[in-house]
C-alpha cells in the first residue's frame, strides 16, 4: 500500500492533475449549490471534457466536482429547504429551521466543516480499505463475480419502502433493456437494434448519462419553474459558535462510522447514510425534541455521514468494479471509456491512477474547506441564478457534451431520447439510481453467467463453491428480508399475547 | 393573483397514467423486438434472447402492476406546463436537426431564444443578448478549447 501511496504521490506531481483538483471542487461547489444539479449530473456533464483529458487528470476533475457538489448541496438544503442533490435531504431537516431562526450562516460553516472532517476521515478509511478487499478480491473468477453482481442488484431493489421496492426493480429492469441494445457479447447478434445500424455498438454510456441526468432534470426542473417562485433567504453570522469541536465531536466520529459503514453497502447512496447517521444521534440525544426544530447536531450529523458515505461508496467501486452509488456509477462510466477496467486487478496495473486519486481527494477536501470558508457569500449567491437563463444552459452543454463524444447527432438523439425516458420514470415516480446501477453490472453479471455455463457444459454446480454460495445466500436472504420481518413479528406478537394470560 | 395561485387554479393532467402507458407501450415493442433475436447459443449457454426477453417482460409486466391505484402518484400538472415541455422536446429535437444545415452558431442562437422565451423570459436583452453570448461562448469553448468540431453553416461554410 505505502508503495501505491508512493506511486500516487508521484502521478500528483504534474501541474495539469494539480490545477484540475480546485477546478474540479469549484465547478462542484458551483453545482452543487444549485438545486437539481446535483454531483450526478454536474459530473455527467463535464464527462465529455474529462473523457478528452488524461485518465488521472480526468478522473481527479471528476472527483473534485464529486466532493464539491457533495458539500455544496447544504447550501440550497439549508436556504430554501430544497436540497441540492438526494445526499443533503436529512440536512433539511435541521439546517432549514436553524435558517428561519436567523442562523443560516452558522449551519453553512458547520456543514461545510462536517463535509470536510467526514470526507477527510472517510478518504483515509477508504484508502486502508479498498486495497485489503481488492486483495481478497483478486482471487475471484466468474462465479464470484456473477454473486456479486447479483448482490448489488438485489440490494437496490429492497432499498425504500413496498411501493418504492416495485418500482426500484422496474427502474432496474428499464436499465437491463438499455444496456443490452447493441451485439450480444457471446455470438455477436444484434439484439434490439431494430435494424439501426448506429444501435449495433449499444447505448453509449455519456449519451445514457447526460440524458438521464442532465436533459432529464433540466425538462422537471423548467417545468417546476411556472410553479415555484425563485426565493432569497436571510443568511445572518457565519460564525460555528464557540468551542464548536468540543460540543460536536461525537457526533462527528459516530456520523463518519455510520456514514462509511452504509457507504460500503452497494447501492447505499449518502441519503440514506445522512439520515441514518441523523436518526442515531436524534436517538442518543438527550434534547430529542429540538431535532426538525433547528439543531445544530441534525446538520453535522447528516453533513459528515453524506460525505463519509460517498468515500465509502469509492471502496466497492474501484476494489469490485461496483458502483457504490450513482456518482460512482459515472466515475465508473469514465474509467471504461478511458479504456480501464476498475477491479482488484487496477491497484496492481493502475496503483499511480488508483492512490493518485484517492490522494486527490483528500488534497480537494482541503481546497473545498479553503474555497468553501473564503466563498461562502458568494456560494450562496449561486441559487438565485434566473432559472430561465439557468435551465436552457444546461441543457445545451448537456447536447454538446453527447455530440462531443463522436461528434455524432446520433448520440444527441439517443441523449435527448434518454432525457425524455427519464421525464417519464419521474412521472412514474421511478428512481433513477437502480437504472443506471443496472447498466453497470449487468453486463457483468451476463457475461460471467454465461461464460460460466459455457465452461461447465450448461451445469450449476459452480454456485456450490463458498464464496459464491455465501453472497447468493446473502442476496436471498436480503430479498426475503422484508416478507419475513412482518411474519416474525407477527408470531412473536401471537405468542406474547398467549403468554400474557398465563403470566396473569 | 400570485403566479402559484393562478397555475394551481388551471385544471391539471395526471401524467402518471400516460407515462405508465407510454412506457407499456414502448416494453410491448422491446419484447417484440427481443422475441425476433435467434435463441441458439454456444452449448450450454443461454444464448442472447433469454435475457432480453426476461428483462423486457419483466419491465412491462411491472409497469402493468404500476397501474394498480396503490402505486399511483400524483403527478398533475397544467396543461400549459404540458405544453411547455413539449415544445421544450420539440424544439430541441429541431435544433439537433438542424444543426447541420444552420450551423452550430445560428441554431444555438435561435434555440435558445425559443428556450428562454418558453420559460418565460422576456425582453430584447434577454431574448437576443443571452443566446448570442452563449452559442458563441460554447463555440468558442468546445471548437477552439476542447477541440470538437461543430456542425457548420452548410450554405456559407462557417458558424
Amino acid at each position: 500500500m505505502f508503495e501505491g501511496l508512493l506511486s500516487g504521490l508521484g502521478a500528483l506531481a504534474d501541474v495539469t492533475v494539480l490545477i484540475m483538483i480546485p477546478v474540479g471542487v469549484v465547478l462542484g461547489i458551483a453545482i452543487g449549490a444549485v438545486p437539481g444539479l446535483s454531483a450526478t449530473v454536474g459530473m455527467a456533464l463535464f464527462l465529455p471534457f474529462a473523457f478528452s483529458l488524461d485518465p488521472l487528470t480526468g478522473l481527479v476533475m471528476l472527483l473534485g466536482i464529486y466532493n464539491g457538489a457533495c458539500y455544496s448541496a447544504a447550501i440550497p438544503a439549508v436556504l430554501v429547504n430544497t436540497p441540492g442533490s438526494p445526499t443533503s435531504a436529512a440536512t433539511t431537516l435541521d439546517g432549514y429551521p436553524m435558517a428561519m431562526n436567523g442562523r443560516a450562516g452558522e449551519a453553512l460553516t458547520l456543514s461545510l466543516i462536517s463535509s470536510v472532517i467526514g470526507g477527510v476521515v472517510g478518504g483515509v478509511l477508504l484508502i486502508l480499505f479498498a486495497p485489503l478487499l481488492a486483495r481478497y478480491a483478486s482471487q475471484f473468477g466468474s462465479a464470484e463475480y456473477f454473486a456479486i453482481a447479483v448482490l448489488a442488484l438485489t440490494m437496490i431493489a429492497t432499498i425504500g419502502g413496498k411501493g418504492a421496492r416495485l418500482k426500484a426493480v422496474l427502474s432496474a429492469a428499464i436499465g437491463t433493456v438499455v444496456v443490452l441494445i447493441g451485439f450480444d457479447p457471446f455470438s455477436a447478434e444484434p439484439r434490439m437494434t431494430f435494424g439501426n445500424e448506429q444501435m449495433l455498438g449499444g447505448i453509449q454510456l455519456i449519451p445514457l448519462l447526460v440524458g438521464l441526468f442532465g436533459i432529464a432534470e433540466s425538462l422537471k426542473q423548467m417545468e417546476r419553474l411556472m410553479l415555484k417562485p425563485h426565493t432569497k433567504a436571510a443568511v445572518g453570522s457565519f460564525s460555528p459558535g464557540n468551542r464548536w469541536f468540543r460540543k460536536y465531536r461525537k457526533t462527528l466520529l459516530g456520523s463518519t462510522a455510520v456514514g462509511f459503514g452504509s457507504g460500503l453497502l452497494p447501492g447505499v447512496g449518502g441519503d440514506i447514510g445522512g439520515y441514518l447517521a441523523y436518526n442515531e444521534v436524534m436517538r442518543v440525544s438527550r434534547e430529542k425534541d429540538t431535532f426538525g426544530k433547528g439543531n445544530p447536531q441534525g446538520v453535522v450529523a447528516a453533513e459528515t455521514a453524506n460525505n463519509a458515505s460517498n468515500m465509502g461508496s469509492l471502496v466497492s467501486t474501484f476494489s469490485l468494479g461496483i458502483p457504490g452509488n450513482t456518482q460512482a456509477a459515472v466515475l465508473l462510466g469514465a474509467l471504461l471509456i478511458a479504456g480501464i477496467q476498475p477491479g482488484p486487478g487496477l491497484f496492481s496495473s493502475s496503483a499511480d491512477l488508483v492512490y493518485g486519486s484517492f490522494i486527490a481527494m483528500l488534497i480537494a477536501y482541503v481546497c473545498l474547506l479553503a474555497f468553501g470558508l473564503v466563498g461562502i457569500r458568494g456560494w450562496v449567491r449561486l441559487i438565485q441564478v434566473p432559472p430561465h437563463f439557468l435551465w436552457p444552459g444546461v441543457l445545451l452543454f448537456s447536447i454538446l457534451g453527447a455530440y462531443a463524444v463522436r461528434n455524432s447527432l446520433f448520440d444527441v438523439l439517443v441523449a435527448i431520447s434518454m432525457g425524455v425516458l427519464g421525464y417519464f420514470m419521474s412521472k412514474v415516480g421511478l428512481p433513477v439510481p437502480p437504472l443506471l446501477i443496472a447498466v453497470i453490472v449487468i453486463p457483468m453479471a451476463e457475461e460471467n453467467l454465461r461464460r460460466l455455463l459455457i465452461l461447465n457444459g450448461g451445469d450449476f454446480s459452480w454456485i456450490l463453491s463458498p464464496v459464491t454460495l455465501v453472497i447468493l445466500t446473502l442476496a436471498v436472504v436480503i430479498v426475503l428480508w422484508p416478507a419475513v420481518t412482518p411474519l416474525v413479528s407477527k408470531v412473536m406478537s401471537h405468542d406474547n399475547e398467549e403468554a400474557a394470560p398465563r403470566g396473569r | 393573483m400570485s403566479d402559484q395561485n393562478r397555475f394551481a387554479s388551471r385544471r391539471g393532467i395526471n401524467l402518471y397514467i400516460f407515462s405508465v402507458i407510454i412506457l407499456i407501450i414502448l416494453g410491448l415493442v422491446f419484447v417484440v423486438s427481443a422475441w425476433t433475436i435467434p435463441s441458439q447459443g454456444l452449448p450450454g449457454d443461454s444464448g442472447p434472447r433469454a435475457l432480453p426477453v426476461a428483462a423486457t417482460v419483466l419491465t412491462v409486466v411491472l409497469l402493468l402492476a404500476c397501474l394498480h391505484p396503490n402505486q399511483r402518484l400524483n403527478s398533475e400538472v397544467s396543461v400549459s406546463q404540458v405544453r411547455q415541455t413539449a415544445l421544450l422536446v420539440a424544439s430541441t429535437i429541431g435544433f439537433c436537426l438542424s444543426m447541420d444545415i444552420l450551423g452550430y452558431v445560428i441554431a444555438t442562437t435561435v434555440y435558445a431564444t425559443l428556450a428562454t422565451f418558453i420559460l418565460g423570459g422576456r425582453g430584447l436583452i434577454k431574448l437576443t443578448f443571452y443566446p448570442v453570448v452563449l452559442s458563441l461562448g460554447t463555440f468558442v469553448l468546445f471548437r477552439y478549447l476542447l477541440s470538437v468540431p461543430l456542425p457548420v453553416n452548410s450554405l456559407i461554410g462557417a458558424f
